[in-house]
């Protein structure tokens, strides 16, 4: 019983040791697993921003005084850039599907601000929807700050005060990197458990791994155990870079994350594994990583509210390690909530990882028929 | 077929008989028999696709057979027996058609790697022991993408012995090899076989044949005939004949679209032509036609694998009966 079990190390150590090997003499392939989370965080970092600000607006009508109040009520949201002073009556629409504006308000002739009745409608705003999500930030400010001016001049001085929690300043780096730590790994651990045995299969090395005593768990463990090494180091990239370049916060207890980190590689390595040993081809592998992974950024809530979809994509999504990932770590990094309040996610994560594991070593042996 | 090895004092290192396997509704091998004794060289023979490969496949416990039985070092084909699947496998080297080999791993790092899963217990020595053996000590740091085809191969193979198999599979070992490499595979092979070492080799180089001790000759997954060399072109049923003139525009074009011609070479002193046995009174009389003297010959593998795969082909199509 021990000696089999000191064989069976031997023999996962061993294939260890050749994809380690592999992986850092393979400089593409070491390349992306540095390069592909650089390059997510530069981009989602800097050039991604869900909040715009500088909106071109429009505000066409008669009345100059109305034009000003308003053109101050827009700028002191920080979000509109009015574009040449009050523009002639019935123009604000045109200025908007002439792609000049964004958002366009056409005042009403002869209405009184002051004295408005309960059914009035004293502006319409025109809204390039072509780009909703462009727009839907700066027309809600817009929106909440005509309401807040209303409310002055019928109560006086009151007023509403919106806190905004965990990201008072709505940087869209904050929001993105704690679940883009998940999605780098998830990529990179897919693709690298795709090619693993895919690529022993062209070479012709996985037919005499097969005549040896290495088996199906041993060859698992030993090809992905690196693997899992890598996806720390990733991780530990993305959150330092991270922190060092937008500022997001890291307290101690962002550090947990990374007792997720492997669990959350492994499961998604298995997957691939399992591409990748039913996969005749590299390409064969590579779509089938592809076609798990985007329906994983897409409905775990890295990219769109989980909120807003249906529910049987809520369904799928549950089921898909990343949306677990991504709670966990806006739940630890953002919030700074404690692991124990959100260890519950790890537990569908692990289910995902035993069912890939059972599934990918069965496809191990399947396949030479 | 059943083979008698010539150290009949010891077990069979394997014993299978009308092993089958499909694939889908395919049959890619129909009743393969074999025994085999230590220090015996058997040749799978054929065209390539002729089931070579996977009759090795299966008797490396690769691919379960559909059909038949055997043993391969005790290991009972039909399965089952993990415990005998697990000594089997570390009794057996095998050597894939493919280039086998961690192209970014060195020759060293390549053998010690087999010598690993192995757990050997003195991997070191191993492999050091084999890059002497093999003469890979100016290769030992070499990526093994940096090897010659030669080098590649003699590399496979000594991967494949590096834990000391009692039988070996090899399948095509000499393939893209040119003729002093294939010495060298060869020699290699003949020491394995002298240690007591089993050997069972494909090949489509028919030449090679005559280097193992018996073998098999595969047509489209069907052995049909196997022995030693002599007694494969016995079975073969081929005849071979020089036709003893030089005045080759009275004769050669006409004798070449013969439908019994099996091939024809022009030479210097006349033509030799190869044909099957019974359709030598045919050609007596093209002979006494022409008034060409003709010469008997001893047939050659080549001939009786032409004959062989005709012989098979015509049976298929019901047009020829051996």
């Amino acid at each position: 019983m021990f000696s089999n079990i000191k064989r069976r190390l031997h023999r996962i150590t061993a294939v260890a040791r050749l994809e380690t090997i592999q992986l850092m003499r393979e400089r593409t392939t070491f390349s992306l697993i540095v390069l592909i989370p650089l390059v997510q965080i530069i981009l989602f970092g800097f050039a991604v921003n869900m909040n715009p600000k500088d909106v071109p607006m429009a505000i066409a009508g008669t009345q100059d005084g109305l034009y000003e109040r308003l053109e101050t009520i827009a700028e002191g949201t920080g979000y509109f850039l009015p574009l040449d002073g009050l523009l002639p009556q019935g123009s604000a629409e045109a200025r908007v599907r002439s792609g000049q504006a964004l958002i366009g308000i056409e005042l009403a002739e002869e209405v009184d601000f002051d004295d408005l009745e309960a059914d009035a409608k004293p502006l319409t705003v025109y809204v390039d929807a072509s780009d909703a999500q462009a727009v839907a930030a700066a027309a809600s400010m817009m929106e909440n700050a005509y309401l807040k001016h209303l409310l002055m001049g019928e109560v006086g001085n009151a007023t509403s005060n919106t806190v905004w929690l965990y990201n008072p300043e709505r940087e869209t780096a904050w929001t993105i990197v704690p679940g883009l730590v998940g999605v780098v790994i998830m990529i990179s651990m897919l693709m690298l458990g795709a090619l693993s045995l895919v690529s022993e299969r062209e070479r012709g090395t996985w037919e005499t791994l097969l005549t040896t005593p290495v088996e199906g768990l041993d060859a698992l463990f030993g090809k992905l155990s690196p693997c899992v090494v890598m996806a720390l180091l990733q991780a530990v990239l993305v959150v330092v870079a991270a922190n060092v370049l937008f500022s997001v916060p890291m307290s101690g207890v962002a550090a947990l994350l990374l007792i997720v980190v492997p669990l959350f590689a492994v499961a998604h390595l298995m997957l691939g594994f399992a591409f990748s040993a039913l996969a005749q081809t590299q390409l064969q592998a590579v779509q089938g990583a592809v076609a798990f992974y985007l329906p994983s950024m897409l409905l775990s809530g890295f990219m769109f509210p989980y909120q807003g979809m249906p529910i049987w994509a809520k369904v799928i999504a549950e089921i898909l390690p990343l949306t677990h990932f991504v709670r966990m770590a806006r739940g630890l990094m953002l919030k700074g909530q404690s692991f124990a309040a959100v260890a519950h996610e790890l537990l569908p994560i692990l289910i995902f990882m035993v069912i890939a594991m059972l599934f990918a070593l069965r496809a191990y042996r399947a396949k030479l028929d | 077929m059943v083979g008698s090895g010539t150290h009949m004092d010891y077990e069979p290192l394997l014993s299978v008989s009308v092993l089958q396997k499909r694939f889908g509704e395919r049959i890619a091998i129909d009743g393969f028999d074999l025994t085999l004794e230590k220090g015996q060289v058997y040749g799978l023979l054929g065209a390539n696709g002729g089931g070579k490969t996977t009759c090795l496949r299966m008797l490396a416990g690769l691919l379960p057979p559909d059909g038949g039985f055997g043993t391969v070092l005790g290991y009972n084909l039909e399965g089952g027996d993990r415990k005998a699947f697990e000594s089997m496998r570390h009794r057996v080297g095998y050597m894939a058609q493919k280039h086998s080999l961690y192209d970014n791993l060195t020759v060293e790092e390549n053998l010690r790697f087999r010598a690993d899963v192995y757990c050997l217990k003195d991997a070191k020595a191993a492999v050091a022991k084999l890059i002497e053996e093999f003469e890979l000590g100016e290769y030992r740091n070499a990526r093994a993408r940096e090897l010659s085809g030669g080098w590649a191969r003699k590399l496979q193979l000594a991967a494949a012995l590096v834990h000391g198999p009692e039988l070996v599979l090899l399948d095509e070992p000499t393939a893209g090899l040119d003729a002093y490499a294939k010495a060298e595979v060869w020699e290699c092979i003949s020491k394995l076989a002298d240690k007591g070492v089993g050997v069972i080799v494909s090949t489509h180089d028919l030449m090679e044949a005559q280097r193992c001790d018996k073998a098999s000759f595969f047509v489209d997954g069907s052995i049909v005939a196997s022995g030693t060399l002599d007694e494969i072109i016995g079975q073969s049923l081929v005849t071979r004949v020089t036709f003893l003139s030089t005045d080759y525009e009275s004769y050669l074009k006409e004798l070449t679209e013969q439908p019994y011609t099996l091939s024809i070479v022009k030479k210097t002193d006349g033509s030799c032509l190869a044909l099957p046995s019974e359709e030598l009174p045919a050609l007596m009389e093209f002979s006494e036609r022409k008034g060409i003297p003709v010469q008997m010959q001893a047939p050659t593998i080549e001939d009786a694998a032409l004959a062989l795969v005709r012989g098979w082909s015509e049976e298929k199509g019901g047009l020829y009966v051996q």
